[in-house]
């Protein structure tokens, strides 16, 4: 073995052991070990009826989802074999023209999805839970893809002036500089997100301060954002890190269509992913996953030269497509240990399981979730625990805390 | 009529007239990471214009460091307004360099300048700015046409890319006296050839 064979096989050993440690850390939870979740019967708690039509409803996007990610990963694997051409094209210099042939990969990506994009809309407005019009999808996205080619063009010009300057070697500092660019735009996102409002309601806010206080959160505002327009799904969402945090509700959910109680539920739920410090957690997770990813791109793209090359960057769009479907699982199982986590702290905060029941069930009938999904499609989508295991979890706190109660 | 030299800022055009569709489709997007640079470099561009009014009023000329800084901001500004309106074929770069792109901003170096007219550059500039945002109306509908076009025919049609050049160098001379890179007033002239000594 020679010396730098045996000093990459110990940085790499270093690295796999560290990977390992970070992970159990950030897999901590509040979820008591031994919770064991009681089956629920589905049909009994969210209806028959409902249970059947929400499956007929999500199975459009299942197959929708499919038929997109498969003319997207063609479309990639054309424009890797093809896309190298449009070197030509550039006079921009090595990064600059493999930041214009990002962002053509980029835009024929949305291109080529943007037909799935409106059948799924058709398939919302249907049943009623979407009243966006399709020039708004088109005009929106287009002006939404002038925002991710800035993003990429960074992306691509830190990686490339790394690997130009570092080769093959760029993709540790080169993942660990993502990292802080994303905890950047994480930080800086709750100021530039629009139409954020005071909520207006004596009863929420009193509420809020109150669970805050509970779960020793900070000085975390509350905000809400009006949606209705849009759609008539109910939402809620905490995001921000620092003095950005923020938790926001959709106005939807304050419609008259979820009672006071349930209400609450969200709010606690939300809170409570902020006293567990998922965001922060989340931004350590994506550097766990962008370091083997960055690693995995430099393997793929070494044999055109690297992605200090730009003839290389149609290859590694394919890459980092496939790489995304791949630890999509892996990304959807940590989401979900976050959101059970945040159930969880939504329930010690409240005591109350049955609004949380109750929220479960009208979250089904509102937005025709699904309360028993294909496993498969969980792998794949689930983000959050299933509805029948959010019941579940609610009935096993009930039980947890019968005595006490 | 007297004789007149070639205008200090003149823009030189190459004969490739190919625009590839797939990058005409998303032009208007792909210059968004430049506008950013430029709005990033407008903020000491504006710094340097104000150094070298200073500059000038006192020595009556620009000094060569400055008038190369703001050479370059206002050449890539150009490279980039030329690409988004189709007027050249390539993605152009970020640096704004001499010779980079094939539509070239040639820019004369520093020359003297008189203090009266630099003391009141930002007044005399005024109707030129005027002018330059008439022109700039104008490119934008060439460049609207001519995107149809070249999306159909992979091709920008002559007279739209003449169009479009013609109102960028007044776009661009007009900024080049507002910053002093030259004292000659913008020529409004629809031709592209500069005029030589020849026309009288």
């Amino acid at each position: 073995m020679t010396l730098a064979r045996a000093r990459g096989v110990a940085i790499g050993g270093v690295l796999v052991v560290a990977w390992v440690v970070a992970a159990l850390l950030l897999s901590r939870t509040s979820v008591p070990d031994d919770l064991a979740l009681p089956k629920v019967d589905v049909d009994a708690v969210f209806g028959a009826e409902l249970v059947e039509r929400a499956e007929r409803y999500r199975r459009f996007f299942y197959v929708d989802w499919v038929l997109a990610e498969a003319a997207l990963l063609v479309t990639l694997a054309v424009y890797a074999r093809r896309g190298a051409r449009l070197v030509r094209e550039s006079a921009a210099g090595p990064i600059g023209t493999g930041m214009l042939l990002g962002m053509i990969g980029l835009g024929l990506a949305w291109v080529v999805r943007l037909p799935f994009s409106v059948a799924a809309l058709w398939w919302e407005r249907r049943h009623g839970l979407s009243s966006r019009g399709y020039v708004d999808v088109l005009v929106d996205g287009w002006l939404g893809l002038a925002g991710t080619f800035v993003a990429l063009s960074l992306a691509l010009f830190v990686l490339m002036a790394l690997a130009r300057r570092l080769g093959s070697w760029w993709w540790l500092p080169g993942s660990l500089v993502l990292a802080t660019v994303a905890a950047a735009l994480v930080f800086v996102q709750p100021y530039l997100t629009s139409g954020l409002e005071p909520v207006g309601s004596p009863r929420v806010e009193r509420a809020y301060e109150r669970f805050r206080g509970a779960q020793g959160v900070g000085d975390v505002p509350l905000r809400v954002q009006h949606v209705s327009g849009d759609t008539t799904l109910a939402n809620a969402y905490a995001f921000g890190i620092g003095p950005s945090r923020r938790v926001v509700l959709w106005d939807t959910l304050l419609d008259g269509r979820f009672t006071p109680r349930q209400v609450d539920v969200v709010l606690a739920h939300e809170l409570g992913h902020h006293s567990s410090d998922h965001v922060p957690k989340a931004i350590g997770w994506f550097t766990l996953f962008a370091l083997p990813g960055a690693f995995v791109l430099m393997l793929a793209t070494r044999g055109r030269g690297g992605i200090g090359d730009p003839a290389a960057i149609p290859l590694a769009l394919l890459v980092v497509a496939v790489l995304q479907l791949v630890a999509t699982p892996a990304q959807n199982l940590v989401s979900r240990r976050m959101e059970t986590e945040a159930d969880w702290n939504g329930l010690q905060t409240t005591h109350d399981p049955t609004a949380a029941r109750g929220l479960f069930r009208e979250l089904a009938a509102t937005s025709l979730g699904d309360p028993s999904p294909p496993w498969w499609t969980q792998l794949l989508f689930g983000t959050h625990p299933t509805l029948a295991d959010r019941v579940a979890m609610a009935d096993a706190w009930a039980r947890r805390h019968a005595p006490d109660e | 009529m007297g004789s007149r030299t070639a205008h200090p800022i003149a823009i030189h055009l190459d004969g490739d007239l190919g625009r590839p569709r797939l990058i005409v489709a998303f032009r208007p997007l792909l210059v968004v990471p430049h506008l950013c640079w430029l709005a990033l470099w407008a903020v000491p561009a504006a710094g340097a214009g104000v150094a070298a009014w200073a500059a000038a009023l006192v020595t009556g000329r620009v000094p060569g460091p400055l008038h190369g800084f703001l050479a370059a901001f206002l050449r890539e500004a150009a490279h980039v307004s030329a690409f988004l309106h189709l007027v050249g074929r390539p993605y152009p770069g970020f640096l704004g360099r001499e010779g980079a792109y094939p539509v070239e901003l040639a820019i004369a170096p520093p020359a003297g300048q008189r203090r009266l007219g630099v003391l009141a550059r930002i007044v005399l500039a005024l109707p030129s700015l005027l002018l330059a945002s008439a022109f700039a109306i104008v490119a934008l509908v060439a460049a609207a046409l001519g995107w149809f076009a070249a999306l159909a025919a992979g091709r920008m049609p002559e007279g739209l890319r003449d169009l479009g050049a013609a109102a960028l160098r007044y776009e661009a001379q007009a900024a080049g006296y507002l910053l002093l890179l030259t004292a000659r007033y913008p020529d409004a002239s629809p031709r592209l050839d500069a005029p030589t000594q020849e026309d009288a």
